[in-house]
C-alpha cells in the first residue's frame, strides 16, 4: 500500500512538472532567473498561462507599411486559429480569441495596473529605441501574476525594420520576404505561454529564416506543449473586456490624428496631409494647360 | 502663330507642340507627386542577423567577465525593466576603470505583476558570465539580447563558457543575401581563458 502511495505521489509530482525531460517544448514560468534543466527550460515557478477563455486582441491603427489592414487581420486570425483549433481532449481548452473590429492607438507593450488595457498587436518602426533587440522579427510581452501565473495581458510587437512583410502563398515565399503568418503563429505561441522549443520543425523553434512558412503549421511538440499548459478547464465565465476595461489608446502614445474634432481612424496621416497639396497641383496643371492652349489658339474661347 | 522662340509654325506643327506640352505637364505633375511620396516614406532599416563573436565585439562598448550581484525591477510608466548590478571580475575591453556595471533588461517583477520578454537575458545572483554590452540612451544593454551573455560555469578551479542566446531566434545573412539559420558566436562550451584569448585576438589591430 505504501509503495502504491509513493508511486501515486511521484506520479502527481511528475504531472505538475512544467515539462518532462523526454519532451522538447518549454513553458514560460513565473521564475525569471536562470534555473534551467538540461534542455534549457526553466523548471521552477508557476506556469504562465491564461485562465480566461475569452480574449480580445486589438490592432494598432497605424498598421503595417507593407500590408493593408484586411491582409494583416487575416494573418492574425489564421495564426491564432492554429492554436485555438488544438483539441487537448474533452473539448479543452476551448479558447475564444477574437480580433476587435475597432483598432486601438497603441504601439507600446504595456499594462496599466489601474486603468484600461488592450492586448495590442502593433508594427513598430523604432524597435531598438524602444528597448527591444533588432535581431528579432517580433517580440511578445506577457504580463502575469507572479503568485498564480495567470496572464493578464499580452502584446505582440512586430519589428518594422525587417522588410518586406508579406503573406506568402501556401507553396512558399519567393525572394527575401518575411511571411507574416509564420512570424505571428510563433508569437501567438508565446502569447499563450509557450517558451522556445529545441525541436527544429516546431513552430516554437527559436530560429526562422526569411521565406519560411513551416511555422504556420503546428508540430506535435507544439501541441503537446500547449496541452501541457491547458490540461485543466479555463474559468467558465467569458468576458472579452481586458482587465480595467478596453483602452482605445495606451499610455504614452500620441493621440490619433483628429479632423474637425473627430477621431479619424481610417487612412494614414501621410495620405491625409498630401491630399490638399495634390489638389492644388491638379488645379495648377489645369490653369497652366488652359493658358498654353489660349496662347496657341488666341481666338478660342472656353 | 508666333511662339516665344520667334519661329513661325504651321497649324499642324502647333497642334503637335501642344500635345508635347500637355504630355510634359502630365509627366511633371506625376513626377512631383511620385517624389513627394518617395521622400515622405520612412527609411527602411537593414535586416539584422545572428552575430558572430567578431560582430558582438564590434557592436559592444564594453566586454567583461562579470558576476551578477543584485537586480531591481521597476515600472517605467509603460513597462517593467530590471536593472542588474554586475561586479567586474575581469575587464576584457573598453570598460575604462569601472568595477561595477549596471545593465538594463526588459522585463521583471513589480508589485506581484511580472512582465516577460522571451529571449531577454536573465541573471541569477552570484552567476558569472561574459557580457557584451552597449551604451544606449536608456542605459547599458546587452548586445543582441541574450546573444550578448555567455554564462560561465565554475568547475572546481576551471571556468567553462557556455554558448549564448538561449531562447533567442538567430539569423544570419548567407552569401546569396538571404537570412538563414545560424549558430551563435560559439557552438559548444569552451574554457574561459580560451574564450577571452579569442576576444583579445579579435581586438588586436590588423
Amino acid at each position: 500500500m505504501k509503495s502504491l502511495l509513493k508511486l501515486g505521489l511521484l506520479g502527481a509530482i511528475f504531472a505538475m512538472m512544467p515539462r518532462s525531460s523526454a519532451e522538447a517544448y518549454c513553458l514560460l514560468t513565473t521564475e525569471s532567473s536562470n534555473s534551467n534543466d538540461a534542455y534549457g527550460c526553466v523548471m521552477e515557478g508557476e506556469l504562465v498561462r491564461w485562465r480566461r477563455p475569452c480574449i480580445a486582441l486589438s490592432l494598432d491603427d497605424r498598421g503595417s507599411r507593407d500590408l493593408d489592414p484586411p491582409r494583416v487581420r487575416a494573418a492574425i486570425e489564421r495564426s491564432f486559429r492554429a492554436w485555438m483549433e488544438i483539441d487537448c481532449g474533452g473539448g479543452l481548452p476551448a479558447f475564444n480569441v477574437r480580433l476587435n473590429d475597432a483598432t486601438t492607438r497603441c504601439q507600446y507593450a504595456g499594462f496599466d495596473f489601474n486603468g484600461p488595457n488592450a492586448n495590442t498587436i502593433a508594427f513598430v518602426d523604432n524597435f531598438e529605441e524602444e528597448g527591444y533587440d533588432a535581431t528579432a522579427f517580433a517580440v511578445t510581452i506577457v504580463w502575469y501574476s507572479v503568485e498564480t501565473g495567470e496572464i493578464f495581458d499580452g502584446d505582440l510587437l512586430i519589428n518594422e525594420d525587417f522588410v518586406p512583410y508579406t503573406i506568402c502563398p501556401d507553396s512558399g515565399c519567393e525572394g527575401d520576404e518575411i511571411d507574416l503568418i509564420n512570424v505571428l503563429t510563433h508569437e501567438a505561441g508565446h502569447f499563450f505561454g509557450l517558451a522556445h522549443s529545441d525541436v527544429i520543425p516546431a513552430t516554437m523553434y527559436r530560429l526562422a529564416p526569411r521565406g519560411e512558412i513551416e511555422k504556420r503549421s503546428l508540430h506535435p511538440d507544439d501541441r503537446e506543449g500547449f496541452c501541457a499548459l491547458y490540461s485543466e478547464p479555463l474559468n467558465p465565465s467569458c468576458s472579452f473586456s481586458p482587465i480595467g476595461g478596453l483602452a482605445d489608446r495606451c499610455a504614452g502614445d500620441a493621440p490619433p490624428p483628429t479632423k474637425n474634432g473627430r477621431c479619424d481612424a481610417s487612412g494614414g496621416e501621410f495620405a491625409g496631409s498630401l491630399l490638399p497639396l495634390a489638389f492644388v497641383l491638379f488645379l495648377y496643371r489645369l490653369w497652366l494647360g488652359g493658358r498654353i492652349k489660349r496662347a496657341l489658339h488666341p481666338t478660342a474661347r472656353a | 502663330m508666333r511662339l516665344p522662340g520667334g519661329r513661325l509654325t504651321s497649324r499642324a506643327e502647333s497642334a503637335q507642340f501642344e500635345r508635347v506640352i500637355q504630355r510634359l505637364l502630365g509627366l511633371s505633375f506625376a513626377s512631383v507627386l511620385l517624389l513627394l511620396f518617395a521622400f515622405s516614406e520612412q527609411a527602411e532599416g537593414a535586416a539584422s542577423e545572428a552575430l558572430t563573436l567578431e560582430e558582438l565585439i564590434d557592436r559592444a562598448d564594453c566586454i567583461a567577465h562579470v558576476r551578477a550581484d543584485a537586480a531591481r525591477s521597476r515600472y517605467d510608466g509603460r513597462r517593467i525593466v530590471t536593472e542588474v548590478d554586475l561586479s567586474v571580475e575581469r575587464p576584457i575591453a573598453d570598460i575604462s576603470s569601472r568595477r561595477k556595471l549596471r545593465l538594463l533588461v526588459p522585463g521583471g517583477v513589480v508589485d506581484g505583476i511580472g512582465m516577460r520578454v522571451e529571449g531577454a537575458p536573465r541573471f541569477r545572483s552570484g552567476e558569472e558570465a561574459v557580457v557584451f554590452a552597449t551604451e544606449t540612451e536608456r542605459g547599458l544593454r546587452t548586445v543582441g539580447m541574450s546573444q550578448g551573455v555567455f554564462p560561465v560555469e565554475a568547475r572546481g578551479e576551471a571556468r567553462l563558457v557556455h554558448p549564448s542566446g538561449r531562447g533567442l531566434a538567430l539569423y544570419r545573412r548567407g552569401p546569396n543575401g538571404r537570412l538563414m539559420r545560424s549558430a551563435g558566436a560559439i557552438e559548444a562550451p569552451m574554457p574561459l581563458e580560451a574564450f577571452i584569448a579569442r576576444i583579445e585576438k579579435s581586438l588586436e589591430p590588423r
